[in-house]
């Protein structure tokens, strides 16, 4: 027998603000986030947009760390943390063997950027910048913040990362391997990848509009989603909060390119419908697909592709969106952002839109949510990520009602 | 966990030999492959050696024009998978590839290629920025490369850790085979050498010092790992890459395959201590049967990991103990794996190398037993021990299947 999982807290900061609230009616309301880069130069880019966080201020009193020895993406990662537990009711409370598992493309890439310069620059580097440079540090500051002795995973599959983080977790849970468990995913804007996607030339000059026609590329933002995760028995035993459940996983690999998808969609495809079996439902059962859509030629047509191979006729009416079209891609972070978003419009009964829609693409033919404020009854949620290395997972999650 | 899967391919690309009959013969003969480093400048520095592989052509092993502008690390992965699934029997173009996953640890991954596309940045602005090399210098290129080359389609990933990410990995693959009900897992780490990364551990005190007028033997004063030892003073920079062929028990004794060992079970902790390391190796009644392939890398925690294994095992006895650390240098997150490998072998060939942890012990690890040669003894259990610097690691036990 399974143990069920259900979602007790969130987190969430993104360009359009931090925490829940913020997040979710920018969201509804089909906000735009995304702005010319304000903390590097952008003047040399072919891209010059992106969703940038302004005016994280990090607040919150340590125990056990110094914050001049953090990396912007540690402070994101303990406000959004601090967020989800609160909501849970386990601020102060997290139980120590609660496992920490995060996924990341960068870590601490901006700590290392700025050591790196200095010594191409031939100018006195500080070490204390690499404290919390390398990507398994972040999860390894977090347990030790909280107390936390068991387990702290990094998981780094490109943009498919967040996504797995969750769907480990909640492995790690239905197996009975643990009670409690906080999942997430998050980066930071760092020039490192925006020069990387800009020479790929993955990034729009215009606007992200994912599955339309004329889209021509994505656009990068920033940002951590965290879930607490938590065995059903036990979150009913201790009258939390349930959130929504989790009932579903799946994931595979493309083996195809290292940056570009597997044009049939068969690989995502695969993530799809493992979720889908996992969760015991089948392709009618879904209400919303929360896309991964990241605006570029290539990954829409792929995953527009998967979705009509595994949900067939159903594919012309299930609700799609891509919520990067708003905040932009946040790799690592996207997946865990886009599970926080899609719970919470679930909860709300209304879908995100995918803002800048406006040319119909006959490659991608599925109903995309071009309007904001749209009400709806979703029941059941499907969210996909796909990542640089044909990694793809998708997660289902089920109102709590 | 019950020994539902078992290691039924090694593959291994270290500074002590590429393969595994060559890695397993610099055991033996204790040959270390710690070298005065080549591929960057150590002139001024406070250490000069480094576990370096050299003379290695991926071409000769994967002749395959996709992989040839690949980081060293993800060569050295690709490498490794490829000996992991030859040794195992298996061919991967013959396999249905979405029941086969891939797990690979990392710890700096591609950060010579990191370092140049970020030093062209810098000195030269966005238009230098290199599509190629951006796109295989992010952590999970290794894997990524790795999943493309033998059509691994089940689940590919890349954990991200310290010194115990190749345990961590393992831990991982286990669980994806359950999870995606996957026949077979490939798992490994993957590290290679880089001037960043060696200023960065020497800046912080890490590295083995040594001194520049006088060249001293290893195991001597001087520069040089010591795991273990009194007058140990950090760890000399290793890399390379080992990779191992996980199946599931059953299916691999149907199909007739060698099976090294059974994964017995593993056990992670952020921060290990004798406390909450109780229990992790109840089942084993006679420590004579042990087999320890440690991890100690001559820094701190060294003696943590000896006060561990010696509250679990003394009681019942002296185990064995090797450590392959002298021999292939400090290699992160291929360094669990490596062990692992060697272990399994240990167990599967009944052979013990020879110890390399002898002079100037610490007291919390002399009551073990070090063998002078190798011996014919047909071992039991191998415990695989790995402590991260932040005093993070695993235990994992593998168990004789023969």
């Amino acid at each position: 027998m399974k143990h069920r999982v259900v979602v007790t807290g969130m987190g969430i900061i993104t360009a359009l603000g931090v925490g829940k609230k913020e997040n979710i009616s920018g969201i509804l309301e089909g906000q735009n986030a995304i702005k010319k880069i304000a903390s590097f130069d952008v003047s040399g880019y072919r891209g010059k947009t992106g969703g940038e966080i302004s005016g994280f201020n990090f607040s919150k009193k340590l125990k056990q760390l110094k914050p001049s020895r953090l990396d912007r993406a540690t402070k994101l990662l303990l406000t959004s943390i601090d967020e989800a537990v609160a909501e849970a009711g386990l601020l102060n409370r997290l139980p120590s063997n609660t496992p920490v598992i995060l996924g990341t493309t960068l870590g601490g890439m901006l700590s290392g950027e700025a050591y790196h310069r200095n010594i191409v620059s031939g100018k006195k580097a500080k070490p204390s910048l690499l404290l919390d440079y390398l990507a398994h540090y972040q999860a390894i500051h977090i347990a030790e913040e909280y107390g936390l002795d068991s387990a702290a995973f990094t998981i780094s599959n490109a943009c498919a990362s967040g996504t797995n983080a969750i769907g480990l977790a909640y492995n790690e849970i239905r197996a009975g391997n643990a009670e409690i468990a906080l999942a997430g995913g998050y980066d930071t804007m760092c020039e490192f990848t925006f020069a990387g996607f800009n020479s790929l030339q993955a990034v729009t000059q215009t606007l992200c509009r994912p599955f339309d026609k004329n889209r021509d590329g994505l656009v990068l933002g920033e940002g951590v989603g965290i879930i607490v995760l938590e065995e059903m028995s036990c979150a009913v035993s201790r009258n939390a909060n349930i959130i929504a459940e989790i009932i579903g996983y799946g994931e595979s690999s493309d083996a195809f390119h290292i940056t570009r998808p597997e044009p049939s969609g068969d690989g995502a495809g695969l993530a799809i419908s493992r979720a889908l079996t996992c969760a015991g439902v089948g392709a009618s059962d879904i209400d919303y697909i929360n896309a991964h859509g990241t605006g570029t030629p290539y990954n829409d047509a792929m995953e527009a592709k998967a979705i009509q191979k595994i949900f067939g006729n159903a594919s012309q009416n299930i609700p799609v969106s891509s919520i990067k079209s708003m905040i932009g891609h946040l790799l690592g972070g996207a997946g865990a952002v886009e599970a926080v978003i899609t719970v919470m419009a679930m909860n709300k009964g209304v879908l995100p839109p995918n803002i800048n829609y406006q040319t119909p693409d006959p490659d991608c033919p599925l109903n995309i949510v071009d309007k904001s404020e749209q009400p709806a009854s979703i029941k059941r949620a499907v969210s996909n990520s796909f990542g640089f290395g044909g990694a793809n997972a998708a997660i289902i999650f089920q109102g709590a009602a | 966990m019950s020994e539902e899967f078992v290691i039924t391919g090694i593959g291994v690309v270290s500074p002590a030999g590429i393969g595994k009959e060559a890695f397993w013969d610099s055991l033996i003969n204790c040959k270390a492959g710690i070298k005065d480093i080549r591929c960057f400048d150590t002139k001024n520095k406070k250490s000069r050696l480094g576990g370096e592989i050299r003379d290695f052509d991926l071409d000769a092993v994967l002749p395959d024009k996709r992989f040839r502008r690949a980081a060293n690390v993800s060569k050295y992965c690709l490498a490794s998978a490829k000996f992991a699934i030859d040794d195992a029997g298996l061919d991967s173009t013959k396999w249905d590839g979405t029941k086969v996953g891939l797990v690979v640890g990392v710890t700096h991954s591609a950060i010579n290629y990191s370092r140049e596309f970020h030093a062209a940045l810098v000195k030269e602005g966005p238009l230098s920025a290199s599509p190629m090399i951006f796109s295989d210098s992010v952590l999970n290129a290794p894997a990524g490369n790795t999943s493309i080359a033998f059509n691994v389609k089940g689940a590919t990933h890349t954990i991200v850790g310290g010194v115990p990410a190749g345990l961590h990995a393992i831990s991982y693959a286990i669980k994806i085979m359950k999870m995606s009900n996957l026949d077979m897992c490939l798992v490994g780490g993957a590290e290679e050498l880089d001037s960043l990364v060696f200023d960065t551990y020497s800046r912080f005190g890490l590295l083995s010092p040594g001194d520049r007028f006088q060249i001293y033997p290893q195991g001597e004063q001087g520069e040089g790992m010591k795991p273990f030892a009194i007058d140990r003073n950090g760890f000399v920079i290793g890399e390379g890459a080992c990779v191992l062929m996980l199946e599931k028990k059953k299916a691999a004794i149907e199909r007739k395959a060698t099976i090294y060992a059974a994964i017995s079970s593993i056990h992670t902790a952020m921060s290990l201590t004798t406390e909450n390391c109780s229990g992790i190796c109840n089942d084993i009644p006679d420590a004579a049967g042990i087999y320890l392939s440690t991890g100690a890398n001559g820094t701190a925690n060294d003696s943590t990991e000896a006060k561990i294994l010696k509250k679990e095992i003394a009681k019942n006895g002296k185990p064995y103990i090797g450590n392959i650390k002298p021999i292939v240098g400090e290699c992160f997150a291929a360094s669990g794996i490596m062990q692992a490998a060697s272990a399994a072998i240990v167990l599967c060939k009944g052979v013990i190398p020879p110890s390399t942890i002898r002079h100037n012990l610490i007291p919390e690890i002399q009551w073990v037993r070090f063998n002078r040669f190798e011996e014919k003894v047909k071992i039991k259990t191998a415990i695989v021990s790995s402590i991260g610097l932040e005093g993070e690691g695993s235990f994992l036990t593998l168990k004789r299947q023969t």
